[in-house]
């Protein structure tokens, strides 16, 4: 970026770094006197105020004491690295939408290289200008209040972003007559350079510009001599275009340790929402959220979950924070949090004309995260049917059905099959049989009673009509604890119940654990 | 729709339509396909299926075919390619005698809550969420949480209305109230053995009786047989193809010829015995 007429840069700047990533996770405080400090107990210093602050008098650079003896009601928080990394990192992003082109520059800076970037606002008057209110209205929707500067350096589009009315665009070759009439201090000279100039009487960028280069480069040295050339819209600077990082992170330090989970969620609650909107400004989902806790007084509580299906709805995400901490909840005070979201593209489900329609994916996720914070997740899944042949085996697995076919089938015509009813657990009964004392094999139930029916167990007792078997059913013969040797009957007792019982061959006893319906 | 084209002539204009206004157009019942369970009887007594967007009430004792029909309804929803969730109150499905129905249990959401007041938010949840079939199966008393109260009931139907889901609940008694937009009753009529007297019997099926005690799109009262067959006494005696028998049992580790379910078959295939209601009688037992 050498000042060249054809190359425009873009200057996006949060002012008020600290104060704007502290309001943004504490909005509530936009009203109050708030400063925001640097350093720790008395040594503690004023780095940023809001404005109700700054018209009661405080500064940048007081102390918490002289500040409070301003305004006995202040506000003070301290700055948040958390805070304010992820607002450097959501400016940068609204940067993205503007242009392929971005450079990661100083706190609250970043410069857009808008080569080729305007071209869809052909249809006004003054691209630019709209290319630049359209930035704005992002920032501010991604709770960034951004100053905007548009000329053809870097130094002079910073320059830009720091005058009102903002958004100011430098018009292309201008960048010298914008400058000019600017104090010296824009320039951030040395104190060394400032002083000798201030000694030479030179006050403005338009003075500086005006001295003959060769004078400036044998008096000043090098220094001078690149300051020189800025004062006169020369910016030697490259734009240093950045890599997006692979995750979008948030988080925030708390005022106070936080022990109460439902504290906690609503304050990550407007966290999650902001990660939510920057996903969606991606085009992207999140596919698996990292929870990091910082606990009190030291110490970190990790927690990793990956989604059934990639999504951006909040509500999803804090149910299954809510569901995590519930499970695991980190045994100390919350200190402050920090959220990283691993984007994936979101899947859409295909219409179809033919086939059964199928659930979007991240409604389907949606509705499995609030079943798993209603019920576990051990009580919802797709069941699977594990090897061997006890009836009351299942397995849980995690539900993703596989997508419908394009044109659907006809409806089988089923045979009405009869099923039986699994009793989870099985019902110990009381058995009369025809057999004799000491020898039960084979010999056939007469009449059952379930003798002491537990709390929701079914009540089960009469004289057998019918008695059907007995199968065999052995497994496991080898294991000590899953072994099983039943024999099986199927009894239909005088009332019409008709229920699957087995005798337990290794103790006698019995049990039903089946019910025909 | 016929303003965005103003060139054509105002015949054809006149017959163009948005998708919007195409589907207002359609009747109600081209809409809302019907969710057949695949039971000819019970599709004949819902007319055609389960109506989608509303609730159905299946009452059934013990022993009344009720979960066989609940399966019968989830194989063939599946078959055709839709998702289903099944709430499960009792916590009695068996996934291998599922898999044995050929139910694809890779589309079906199994749902195991532990009360009543559970088994109505996740039907809710899973109403909301565009579940096309969800059935609520409250098993054999003493259902844990009792009825619940009517305005649950009302809540889910209003789900299911706006979600455009079926819900189908299974319940040994009345529990819907006036939610439910039809309402069958199951009765046990005899369980059928195969083998009389003495000899060994061979469990073969189930007759019940199905009554439609309620419907909102006929009002009148009608009634149905339904025969519900045995998995063995479908293998052996209805399809004549299959030759292994169920697996259920024979663990394959016998050690008595002749008791395993394979051995038991084996010899009673020469009797040639009819399909007989038990009688009671001196040699019932």
């Amino acid at each position: 970026m050498s000042g060249d007429s054809s190359d425009r840069i873009a200057c996006l700047r949060v002012p008020l770094f600290p104060l704007a990533a502290r309001l943004r996770c504490e909005p509530e405080l936009h009203s109050e006197a708030l400063v925001i400090l640097q350093g720790k107990a008395s040594a503690a210093r004023v780095v940023a105020a809001s404005r109700r602050a700054r018209k009661g008098g405080i500064r940048p650079g007081m102390t918490l004491a002289q500040a409070r003896a301003l305004i006995p009601e202040l506000a003070t928080r301290p700055r948040d690295p958390e805070a304010e990394a992820a607002l450097q990192e959501t400016l940068l992003e609204v940067g993205e939408t503007a242009s392929p082109r971005v450079e990661n520059a100083d706190e609250g800076v970043a410069y857009l290289d808008l080569a080729g970037c305007t071209a869809r606002f052909f249809s006004s008057e003054a691209p630019e200008e709209a290319l630049a209110r359209e930035l704005r209205r992002s920032a501010e929707e991604a709770s960034a209040p951004t100053w905007i500067g548009i000329a053809g350096s870097k130094l002079a589009a910073r320059v830009a972003a720091t005058v009102t009315p903002t958004p100011h665009v430098v018009p292309p070759g201008e960048d010298a007559e914008f400058l000019a009439p600017l104090p010296l201090s824009r320039l951030d000279p040395e104190v060394e350079v400032a002083e000798t100039l201030r000694r030479w009487g030179i006050r403005s960028i338009g003075d500086f510009a005006r001295l003959p280069p060769s004078q400036v480069g044998s008096r000043l040295g090098e220094t001078g001599r690149h300051l020189h050339a800025r004062a006169r819209g020369i910016d030697s600077r490259p734009l240093v275009a950045r890599c997006p990082p692979p995750e979008i992170r948030e988080g925030m330090t708390l005022e106070w340790p936080l022990v109460s989970l439902e504290p906690f969620l609503f304050t990550v609650r407007s966290t999650v929402e902001r990660l939510c909107h920057r996903l969606e400004r991606a085009g992207l989902a999140c596919t698996r959220l990292e929870l990091t806790l910082v606990l009190e007084p030291d110490g970190f509580h990790e927690r990793s979950f990956t989604l059934p299906a990639p999504t951006r709805e909040a509500e999803i995400l804090l149910t299954l924070l809510r569901l995590e901490l519930e499970e695991d909840p980190p045994g100390a005070p919350v200190a402050g949090f920090r959220l990283l979201a691993h984007p994936d593209r979101p899947r859409s489900s295909q219409l179809t004309l033919f086939g059964p329609s199928e659930i979007p994916p991240d409604r389907l996720a949606s509705t499995l995260a609030r079943l798993f914070a209603l019920l576990g997740r051990d009580r919802v899944g797709a069941p699977r049917a594990p090897d061997g042949h006890r009836p009351e085996r299942f397995e849980l697995v995690d539900y993703s059905p596989p997508p419908p076919p394009e044109v659907r089938p006809e409806a089988p015509g089923a045979r009405g099959y009869l099923t039986v009813r699994t009793l989870r657990p099985p019902v110990a009964l009381e058995v009369i049989t025809t057999a004799r004392h000491g020898d039960e094999e084979g010999q056939r139930p007469l009449r059952i009673r379930a003798p002491a029916p537990g709390k929701g167990a079914p009540r089960i007792e009469g004289p057998v009509r019918v008695a059907s078997g007995p199968w065999e059913l052995e497994e496991e013969w080898w294991s000590r604890e899953g072994a099983v040797d039943r024999e099986y009957w199927d009894v239909e007792l005088e009332d019409g119940d008709v229920y699957r019982i087995y005798r337990d061959r290794r103790d006698g006893e019995w049990f039903a654990d089946g019910m025909y319906d | 729709m016929a303003s965005a084209l103003p060139d054509l002539p105002s015949d054809l204009r006149n017959r163009l339509t948005t998708g919007r206004e195409m589907a207002r157009r359609q009747p109600a019942s081209v809409q809302r396909e019907a969710l057949a369970t695949g039971l000819e009887p019970l599709d004949r007594l819902l007319l055609g299926g389960l109506p989608r967007g509303e609730v159905v009430e299946m009452r059934g004792a013990r022993s009344s075919g009720r979960f066989s029909c609940v399966l019968a309804l989830l194989g063939t929803v599946l078959a055709t390619g839709e998702v289903a969730a099944l709430i499960d109150l009792g916590d009695q499905l068996s996934p291998s005698r599922a898999r044995r129905r050929e139910i694809d249990l890779e589309r079906l959401l199994w749902i195991r809550p532990r009360d009543l007041r559970e088994a109505l938010s996740a039907a809710e949840i899973l109403l909301s969420g565009r579940f096309p079939l969800v059935v609520l199966d409250l098993g054999i008393p003493p259902i844990p949480g009792g009825r619940g109260r009517e305005a649950s009931w009302r809540r889910l139907a209003r789900a299911a209305r706006r979600g455009g889901g079926s819900l189908l609940v299974s319940s040994p008694y009345r529990v819907t109230g006036s939610n439910a937009s039809e309402v069958l009753e199951l009765h046990r009529g005899s369980f059928l053995w195969r083998g009389t007297g003495s000899r060994p019997r061979l469990g073969a099926g189930l007759e019940i009786r199905v009554e439609r005690r309620k419907s909102r799109r006929e009002p009148q009262e009608a009634r149905a047989r339904l025969r519900l067959w045995s998995e063995e006494e479908a293998a052996y005696y209805l399809d004549g193809s299959k030759t292994d028998p169920s697996p259920e049992l024979d663990s394959g580790t016998d050690r008595r010829p002749g008791s395993s379910l394979l051995g038991s078959l084996r010899s009673r295939r020469d009797t040639r015995d009819s399909l007989l209601p038990h009688r009671k009688g001196p040699d019932s037992a």
